[in-house]
């Protein structure tokens, strides 16, 4: 065999670029994006199909705005604040696993890769993920707009344009903030900062999308002159390239959204692959290494270790329950895998509440609370799902070994560990902020149904199968059929009671329905648990 | 054709790597041992151009690992402990990229892949249709070492290339592994199956926390200890005294 004459290696190699988006794309389509859903070596990325479609039913959905007879801009502006809000959650939650694979390190960092290759792919790889969801969102409302008053018949071009421009904005967003990061932390440090950067960034997506309805309509309506407020919006920008495109004439303000749509993506895109990327490679390196705990771990005093251990003794008295309890609780706090799945998704359900501190007519509104409940009701099914994947899904045999006669204990005990550190801390400030914002009592009333259903609800990943934590790899991903269905079953399930309470309240039969629904809960937890309990362990 | 001098890595206040020298000259096996954490994967990570060493120099194949690290990896193949690769791609994929990643025209990587496939009793419909993540942990392996020799480097780092293969498979890379220092590329082999290091290698290099403990042929070394085995003065060196009362006390201990 011939040994290869390499040619000298470049900072930006097409050969090398070409291989590797081929594979990232291979990832995606195969990895966690599309999971279970797609037919195993069949070809067919069902699971993608599957994602495109819901996406263009709710961008469908958001289309029918346009008949409100608002012009380009505003219209635009609705799209692409949407768009921001999906794509940039979509690529926040993603980006942790593209950019900072632990594993890749061994497979690609003695290649002879540039880092500014590696990351110009990563790059591209996440803004294909970005254009595939922000398309399938907007392939409705690319049409609708013509119906928009003043729009030309180009606007679906000057969409398509606008779009891939706000999808790289995002991209380069995440990029340069991990980049950033990444250069001036540790590995301990990094970990920690990116999952909480992650929570940030999410909130910021959930928070700008909650943010220009409510301002839209604080100010009655989209003007630059007396709108000042448009000009830190990312979604204005974009809107403007829809707006100068397409409307005749355009007021000179919205020229200079455009510009500086422009000038950011340009000069975030151009930060994380020119500034940020030499020093990307040497931050993957480090990431990859073991980890180094640098002084002494601060010990927990006697007697705090001794009460925590009494309270747990007298919370989980089968001690199944309580190393399970253990096991979630550690993965939750030290895990970078886990964290960075797991906090993220926590941003958006305390956006509600803080909204209404936006909101005119809040005080009297009984929607907040009725949607913060909501959310809140997904949050443990959501925290016991990804507690269920991990790319150390080997050692989840040690399930199997012990002699389990069922996987009960196990999941309550995952269970109780997401109350204890996510539903009650997430309880604790959404109560919080609802008394800042509601005023009316019988408007915080509305959100009881909804909370005494949320220990039931978290019940439910057990009903579907067996539930172990950490058992499942990231290969077989996040989308499984169960878990959407799950997803969609917590959502339903809490939209309904939100509903019947509303009505209820409207009715005045609050009182009433609470002392029904606590019977009929109480029953259906006892069945729930036993159903579980009587189960026995089976290994998938 | 590999030159180390003083080199040495630090991970905040712990030092892995602690200024070590060492040459190795093309067309030698040298074996790398030491027990765990004793700094040998970081050492060959810096000499693959991985980890950026805290200071001291190295040159593999004449290029600087600090300076040349692209030259450095153009040259070198390494076999990973870890056994890491791509599991969504199929075998065929996997080793296609890396391929590419080395600029080997698709011809030409084909019938490279292919080779090895034989020689590895991969067959190649299994390689084209199945995601490596549905392979067994010897076939994986063995994707991982085709991966590491398909540009046909001159410098070869082998981390534990033994995992999970079985006799005749093993017995295949071992004769491989010295077949290829015969053939003039320096390899660096890193195993804890001690009886095999002692019988492959020409070279034996004992890394304690992060100092070489000794260098030398393996006679050399039982000269030196007054061992015969290569366990023994692995254990002389680097062990705790009185092993075997221990263990024999410990299992009275868990049977009582």
């Amino acid at each position: 065999m011939t040994t290869v004459d390499t040619p000298k290696p470049r900072l930006i190699d097409g050969g090398q670029l070409r291989a590797l988006l081929r594979c990232y794309w291979r990832l995606s389509t195969r990895g966690k994006l599309a999971g279970s859903m797609r037919r195993r070596q069949s070809g067919k990325p069902r699971g993608l199909l599957f994602i495109a479609a819901m996406y263009m039913l709710v961008g469908l959905t958001t289309s029918f705005s346009v008949f409100a007879h608002m012009n380009v801009f505003t219209y635009a502006m609705i799209l692409h604040s949407m768009t921001f809000l999906v794509v940039g959650m979509a690529i926040t939650s993603e980006s942790g696993d593209i950019l900072f694979s632990a594993n890749e390190s061994d497979v690609l960092l003695h290649r002879p890769i540039h880092s500014r290759t590696l990351l110009l792919a990563k790059g591209l790889n996440l803004i294909g993920l970005a254009l595939f969801l922000a398309g399938s969102l907007n392939f409705f409302p690319t049409f609708f707009g013509l119906a928009a008053p003043g729009a030309q018949w180009w606007f679906p071009l000057t969409h398509v344009v606008s779009i891939i421009l706000l999808s790289i904005f995002c991209c380069a967003s995440v990029v340069c903030t991990y980049g950033l990061i990444v250069r001036f932390l540790d590995r301990e440090k990094f970990d920690n900062f990116a999952a909480w950067t992650q929570v940030a960034m999410s909130f910021l997506f959930v928070g700008g999308y909650q943010l220009v309805p409510r301002l839209m309509q604080r100010f009655d309506g989209l003007n630059l002159e007396n709108s000042p407020f448009l000009l830190p919006l990312p979604p204005a920008w974009f809107a403007a390239v829809d707006a100068v495109g397409t409307m005749q004439p355009v007021q000179h303000s919205v020229w200079w959204l455009m510009v500086i749509g422009f000038v950011a993506t340009g000069a975030l895109t151009y930060s994380a692959i020119g500034k940020l990327a030499p020093s990307y490679g040497e931050a993957l390196a480090r990431l990859g290494e073991a980890r180094q705990r640098t002084g002494k771990p601060k010990p927990a005093s006697q007697r705090t270790y001794q009460s925590r251990n009494s309270f747990l003794r007298w919370w989980m008295p089968d001690p199944i329950e309580r190393a399970s309890f253990c096991l979630a609780a550690a993965y939750m706090r030290r895990d970078r895998e886990i964290k960075l799945r797991l906090y993220p998704s926590l941003g958006s359900f305390l956006v509600f509440p803080l909204m209404g501190l936006l909101d005119r007519r809040t005080g009297a509104s009984p929607f907040i609370p009725l949607l913060t409940v909501w959310m809140l009701g997904q949050l443990p099914v959501i925290a016991m799902e990804t507690l269920r994947t991990s790319s150390q899904a080997a050692a989840a045999d040690i399930f199997a070994i012990a002699p389990l006669e069922s996987g009960a204990p196990v999941f309550l005990g995952v269970r109780k560990a997401t109350i204890l550190y996510l539903m009650v801390p997430a309880l604790c400030i959404a109560t919080g902020l609802l008394a800042l914002v509601i005023h009316s009592r019988s408007a915080l009333f509305l959100a009881l149904p909804g909370l005494i259903a949320i220990p039931i609800v978290s019940l439910l990943p057990a009903c579907v199968g067996t539930y172990l934590p950490l058992s499942r790899s990231p290969q077989v991903g996040t989308q499984s059929a169960k878990n959407t269905t799950l997803m969609f079953g917590t959502m339903l399930t809490m939209g309904i009671l939100a509903g019947i309470s509303y009505v209820a309240s409207e009715e005045n039969f609050l009182p009433i329905l609470l002392l029904v629904e606590t019977a009929v809960l109480v029953t259906v937890y006892w069945a729930l648990k036993r159903h579980i309990q009587n189960r026995p362990l089976r290994w998938d | 054709m590999i030159s180390i001098r003083q080199l040495s890595k630090r991970f905040g206040e712990q030092e892995a790597v602690r200024s070590i020298d060492l040459e190795i000259p093309a067309g030698q096996l040298v074996g790398l041992l030491g027990p765990n954490g004793a700094g040998k994967s970081t050492t060959i990570k810096m000499l693959t151009g991985m980890l950026l060493p805290s200071s001291g120099t190295a040159e593999v194949f004449g290029f600087d690992v600090v300076r040349q690290p692209l030259e450095v990896k153009q040259v070198v193949g390494y076999v990973p402990e870890s056994g890491a690769v791509f599991e969504s791609l199929t075998g065929w994929e996997y080793l296609e990229l890396v391929a590419a990643l080395y600029h080997i025209p698709d011809d030409d990587a084909h019938a490279r892949i292919r080779r090895f496939g034989q020689f590895f009793e991969l067959d190649e419909e299994t390689l084209r249709d199945k995601q490596l993540s549905a392979y067994s942990k010897g076939m994986r392996q063995k994707v991982v070492i085709t991966s590491a020799l398909l540009h046909n480097p001159q410098v070869i780092f082998f981390d534990e290339p033994l995992n999970g293969l079985d006799a005749n498979v093993a017995l295949s890379v071992k004769t491989l592994i010295t077949s290829l220092a015969r053939e003039g590329k320096t390899v660096v082999f890193c195993s804890h199956i001690l009886d095999v290091v002692e019988r492959i290698c020409q070279r034996i290099v004992i890394l304690h926390e992060g100092r070489i403990l000794a260098d030398g042929t393996l006679a050399e070394l039982q000269q030196r200890c007054g061992e015969q085995s290569l366990e023994h003065i692995f254990n002389q060196l680097t062990g705790t005294r009185n092993l075997l009362a221990r263990a024999e006390e410990f299992a009275r201990g868990l049977t009582q």
